[in-house]
């Protein structure tokens, strides 16, 4: 297998509430100190930091056997792909020059260089796993901080290069699925209650928050006066009541209305495996349905992880990768298309 | 820039509002929609029914960029790595480390924008002395939050909140 779909591996782990929470991440920004930030530093003091921390990578343990991808030298359609894994920013994807993205080979942890920050550290998993994630990068922080002595300040903690995440330079964020929520007509009601909190409200793809398949990512907004803890524990919190919303509203759909929502389940069954065209949205759209179907034991033996696996692997980029290279709308939607009905060719019957 | 104001508060119906306050010398702004601005005017005389919790939830919501790119235009370069302070302005990307030293005196009010908060309180490096040790008196801090309630200076006042609720919940998980 390529390492480029071994990086792939991290979609199909499980975990606590994963038929809600899709994922959860932390992620740290950090700087050398005494070096411009990336988008202000020469050729050779990109290429410093990048020795630096590689170095300091080699010297830990958790990377003992690395997956290491320089975006300078992958192509376009690769970096595309790991963008889709939710493994690199935007920001990444361009290319650029002395950029590199380091995981552990079990795709728990990984470092970019040279993104806005010298370094963006992150943990992530599947399912609710919150303290899981921010304990395991907070660690790595504290192993590569001693070796490499990240830019500080008593007064602004850590310096980054975008003031928005000064301080504690923390990042923690969940992937949601919250149709049952989106069946009620709850979330606007939720997404605007997120910014008197402190926190972001974001859609499938990051950027930005379009309903994308009811698919939501939370974040923490505020990074300068509030210690670590207080972030995690709001997030959780904030989280867990969400989750509860959600479970609620699910039991009410198939309580009260279960004519209405099995058709739509199987119409989005109908469609998905029995179409000839597929646009990746009209896809989202329907594998969100679905992995609402498999949440009350619908469709045989497909699990939450098989469709998480599913809907990243229909995005352009793995298409275009898996699919030899078509950058043509249509020849892709028909390619989608067809991944999508070899994939749903189960046994339905006794449902 | 300044053409169009879309709400602060519920980043969805247009500004129908703007609403200036002297906080300490400086002029603030906050543009808000007819609902909103009747809903959460935090800078109506009486405030009794007004949470600090609500003043806060408006600051937050304020739109970072367009905050930030009020356009006094300061002709200053980082000392160190020779950003123009404008730069920083149009981006939002300051150069280097240093840059936070040398545009400290117009960094601090984004910060406050941006987090309301100005001072850090999570971990340190390791062999960092912790910070904040010296103002961590809860009777003193909740006596410059009334303080600062009173004179209406809810920027202060939120951070004020935080540090105190810090403290407490400090002091929480000692007891337990
Ligand atoms: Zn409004
Ligand atoms: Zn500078």
């Amino acid at each position: 297998m390529d390492n480029l779909r071994k990086s792939d591996e991290w979609l199909d782990r499980g975990g606590p509430d994963n038929n809600v929470v899709m994922s959860s991440r932390a992620r740290y920004a950090r700087n050398l100190p005494r070096i411009p930030f990336p988008m202000r530093a020469r050729h050779e003091e990109l290429k410093e930091v990048l020795d630096r921390v590689q170095r300091a990578i080699r010297n830990n343990p958790r990377f003992a056997s690395p997956l290491s991808f320089s975006l300078t030298e992958i192509k376009s359609v690769e970096r595309n792909y790991l963008k889709e894994n939710h493994l690199i920013s935007t920001e990444m994807e361009k290319g650029g020059e002395n950029r590199m993205i380091i995981l552990t080979d079990d795709i728990k942890l990984a470092v970019m260089i040279n993104e806005e920050d010298h370094l963006r550290l992150f943990a992530l998993d599947t399912g609710f796993q919150l303290c899981e994630v921010f304990n395991q990068a907070a660690a790595l922080e504290s192993e590569l901080g001693r070796e490499l002595g990240f830019a500080f300040s008593p007064k602004y903690g850590y310096l980054t290069a975008c003031p928005t995440n000064t301080g504690t330079g923390l990042r923690a964020s969940v992937m949601l699925h919250l149709p049952g929520l989106s069946y009620i007509k709850q979330i606007s009601e939720i997404v605007k209650s997120m910014p008197q909190l402190g926190l972001t409200v974001r859609g499938f793809h990051g950027e930005n928050s379009e309903n994308q398949g009811d698919f939501f990512q939370i974040s923490n907004e505020v990074t300068l006066g509030k210690s670590e803890e207080q972030i995690i524990d709001l997030l959780s919190r904030v989280i867990e009541q969400i989750l509860d919303k959600e479970k609620q509203a699910r039991r009410m759909l198939f309580e009260k209305n279960r004519a209405f929502i099995e058709d739509e389940l199987w119409r989005a069954y109908g469609l998905l495996a029995h179409a000839r065209l597929m646009t990746s949205h009209e896809a989202l759209q329907l594998l969100s349905k679905l992995r609402l179907g498999i949440d009350r034991g619908y469709f045989g033996s497909f699990s939450h992880s098989d469709l998480n696996k599913l809907i990243i692997e229909v995005q352009p980029g793995h298409l275009q990768y898996s699919g030899g290279g078509t950058a043509k709308a249509e020849a892709r939607d028909r390619l989608r298309a067809d991944v999508l009905r070899k994939r749903l060719e189960i046994d339905v019957s006794r449902n | 820039m300044l053409g169009k104001h879309i709400c602060m508060s519920c980043k969805q119906n247009p500004a129908a509002v703007k609403l200036t306050k002297l906080i300490k010398g400086s002029v603030e702004e906050l543009w808000l929609c007819q609902e909103c601005a009747a809903q959460q005017n935090p800078y109506q005389k009486k405030i009794g029914a007004l949470s600090i919790e609500q003043v806060l939830a408006t600051l937050l919501n304020q739109n970072k960029k367009e905050m930030a790119a009020k356009p006094r235009s300061v002709d200053i370069e980082c000392s160190s790595c020779g950003l123009p302070f404008d730069s920083y302005r149009s981006t939002l990307l300051l150069g280097c480390s240093e840059c936070y030293a040398s545009f400290e005196k117009y960094l601090i009010a984004d910060l406050r924008k941006f987090h309301g908060a100005t001072t850090h309180c999570g971990r340190v490096p390791e062999g960092a002395p912790p910070v904040l040790e010296h103002n961590r008196n809860p009777r003193e801090i909740r006596r410059r939050l009334r303080e600062a309630v009173e004179s209406e200076d809810f920027q202060r006042a939120a951070r004020l909140r935080d540090e105190l609720r810090q403290i407490e919940l400090r002091a929480e998980g000692k007891e337990s």
